[in-house]
């Protein structure tokens, strides 16, 4: 059966979801915002959100990138407004936070510095573990741009890092 | 760099998550409250140019009376506040507070919350700092409350029974209220005292607690010299359906003579529905009782041994230094020391603190336990650990000694039975990072060298721990686990040590002041 063409998915499903990768997406939500709290929330808040658009959505395998995307974006949002805590976003505020930053502070700077969507697909890799193709299909790019950006992402934070050590 | 390294420090960035559980109930209320017709019709309905101008002209005047003294007018003006329980759901640190009142509770006493209905409905100002509250129902149709940390329960709608237990030294006069906090500080209290003998000093620094009664519109407060405040409270709708106080006594209140001495709950007419009435002449003999017992203790008489709990098949068992434990899913443990080595006898002769402990919800990266004291010389105990689910992770033994770095079990505990490979890891993880914190709590540590910087620092550190500690020149240097190494930076250095598992715990010190840790979570030493 294409189940595309019945469109919408159950709320069974999200909620499998929800307990299957509940730690994936919470880690990806916390590198964006930087706690735990909010981390939850933005989860929280993407689920929800889903749910009451379940209908819309065209099938179950497109919901998890759809959700991806939502965290990301939710999360980016969050991060914009209170940003109260250092996520890996906002790097320029852990020389002044008091013993809540994390290590390598050199590391978190530079991730910082990157380009939106090196950073993002870094994190989606990274703290989502996705694979290139899942990533694509999160950022609506192609597999080799995505194998692209990541080996720009990296290079650029091992010169930093480099640079740093010297 | 190798991208490996790479990897793991990228890695390293973000706390690892695995374990950790979510809340889908609710992200089902989230959902359900936005998506209800009447709740999306309240909020697509523009509302019109003349109720925008009445709201700017109400809220400008609330900012008035919020931003000037009038405040205080206005906060006894409104005596009680009524909220809606659906408010913004409590962070998880407070759900995990609520989750805790379970552990370790006796059988039929535990309070039972539904954490995941947790909520933030207000906030008080208490001597200048914010006070939040939080309260989530219990399954048994009471409720559960706490102002920032901790917390208190009624875990069913209270009756006469459930205030058999207040304190003797507060005359109640109905039911329908519950407070307070009373102490005493060995002074000075404040400057006053300045030059004065230090003496105990009896006072009442806030009063807190719970209003039952659902027609209650005011709180008054009595001090000793016959004046009276009004308490604001906040009334919380079903299913909690309480009210909630906290209120900082004012400085001109804390001495005799002009302390609180009553706390009256009045309906709006400002009729008595009920009130409590502080003794403090009994408070002040049982704080002298108590006074008495810490200037000479008198050793406590060795209880009595308990018969050993019956374990719950199937049964998890595991042994260390010659001790052994024996767990059943119930949660009953027996240990037993009868083949203990020689140096964990040499901790045994004072007693010993032991318990299990497991990876939970709301306990995914600490994990919970519960500790029991078993007397010196016993060589087997038993307990049945209450609110920790089973199987457990780890069992542990920790000695009545003081922790001082370098420690002679290198800050792990005197016995540790791990019953899985995450209790294995935990037990390497958290001696690494006890380890680094002991070291940053050493007096010359705390006193002057971690105040130093550059070459002075690097002086002072290996003129007092020589070969001990290790100078790096990055943070990203080879570490054997278990030494301690630090990287010099502007301002101070940041101290390493890494677990046999890999993982890697640092603590940043710039200008005397922790700026950057990660042993917080793993060790109670800061």
């Amino acid at each position: 059966m294409n189940r595309g063409k019945v469109g919408g998915v159950t709320a069974a499903a999200l909620e499998q979801l929800y307990r299957d990768r509940y730690p994936r997406f919470l880690r990806l939500a916390l590198a964006i915002v930087g706690s735990r709290e909010a981390a939850a929330d933005v989860v929280q808040e993407a689920f929800a959100r889903a749910l009451r658009h379940r209908s819309e959505l065209r099938s179950e395998e497109a919901l998890e990138s759809w959700l991806w995307r939502t965290v990301v974006n939710t999360g980016r949002t969050q991060s914009k407004r209170g940003r109260r805590h250092a996520g890996l976003e906002s790097a320029e505020e852990i020389a002044s936070s008091n013993g809540h930053a994390e290590p390598w502070p050199e590391l978190r700077a530079a991730v910082a510095a990157l380009p939106e969507r090196q950073r993002q697909a870094l994190f989606l890799r990274h703290y989502a573990d996705l694979d290139y193709e899942q990533i694509g299909e999160v950022l609506g790019i192609a597999r080799g741009t995505v194998a692209a950006t990541l080996h720009t992402a990296h290079r650029s934070l091992r010169g930093t890092l480099e640079g740093a050590q010297r | 760099m190798s991208e490996t390294l790479l990897f793991e420090r990228l890695d390293e960035l973000v706390e690892d998550c695995s374990g950790a559980l979510g809340d889908w109930d609710e992200v089902l209320r989230r959902a359900q409250v936005a998506a209800t017709p009447a709740a999306l019709g309240r909020r697509l309905r523009r509302p019109s140019r003349r109720v925008l101008a009445w709201a700017v002209v109400v809220a400008s005047l609330l900012v008035i009376l919020f931003a000037t003294p009038a405040f205080g007018l206005l906060r006894n003006w409104i005596g009680r506040m009524d909220v809606p329980f659906s408010g913004k759901s409590a962070p998880y640190e407070a759900k995990r507070d609520f989750a805790d009142l379970s552990i370790g509770a006796p059988r039929g006493m535990d309070p039972q919350a539904i954490v995941s209905e947790s909520r933030k409905v207000a906030t008080f100002k208490v001597s200048g700092k914010t006070v939040v509250l939080y309260v989530a129902p219990t399954r048994k149709g009471g409720f559960c409350w706490s102002f920032n940390a901790g917390g208190s329960c009624l875990s069913s709608r209270p009756t006469a029974r459930t205030f058999a237990h207040t304190p003797r030294m507060i005359r109640e006069e109905k039911l329908w209220l519950l407070s307070v906090e009373s102490r005493f500080a060995f002074g000075p209290l404040d400057k006053r005292d300045r030059g004065k003998p230090r003496a105990y000093v009896y006072y009442m620094p806030s009063v807190s607690g719970v209003v039952l009664a659902a027609k209650a519109a005011a709180l008054r407060l009595v001090f000793e010299d016959g004046s009276s405040a009004q308490i604001p409270f906040v009334w919380v709708s079903k299913p909690i359906d309480a009210g909630f106080f906290l209120y900082g006594v004012p400085s001109e209140h804390l001495r005799a003579g002009s302390r609180p001495v009553s706390l009256s709950e009045l309906d709006s007419r400002g009729r008595l529905i009920a009130r409590q009435t502080f003794l403090w002449k009994l408070i002040e003999r049982e704080g002298r009782r108590f006074e008495k017992q810490v200037s000479s203790p008198k050793p406590s008489p060795t209880p009595p041994p308990q018969p050993l709990p019956r374990l719950k098949p199937p049964l998890q068992q595991g042994q260390a230094k010659g001790v052994s434990v024996v767990a059943g899913k119930n949660g009953a443990v027996i240990i037993d020391f009868s083949h203990a080595s020689e140096s964990v006898r040499s901790v045994i002769a004072k007693g010993v603190d032991w318990g299990c402990f497991s990876f939970m919800p709301y306990h995914e990266s600490d994990p919970a336990g519960l500790e029991t004291t078993l007397s010196p010389l016993r060589m087997r105990g038993g307990s049945t650990i209450t609110g920790i689910s089973t199987p457990f992770d780890g069992c542990q033994v920790e000695g009545m000694y003081g922790r001082r770095w370098p420690d002679r079990f290198h800050s792990h505990a005197v016995v540790e039975i791990a019953l899985s490979p995450r209790g294995k890891r935990y037990f390497a993880d958290h001696a690494a990072a006890a380890d680094l914190a002991l070291f940053l709590r050493l007096r010359p540590m705390l006193r002057e060298i971690r105040r130093l910087s550059g070459e002075e620092l690097s002086a002072a550190l290996r003129d007092r721990f020589g070969s001990e500690i290790e100078q790096l020149p990055s943070a990203t240097t080879p570490l054997p686990a278990g030494r301690i190494g630090y990287v010099e930076h502007p301002g101070g250095a940041t101290y390493l040590e890494h677990s046999t598992t890999g993982r890697r715990f640092s603590v940043t010190i710039e200008n005397g002041k922790i700026t950057a840790q990660n042993v917080r979570a793993l060790t109670l030493v800061y």
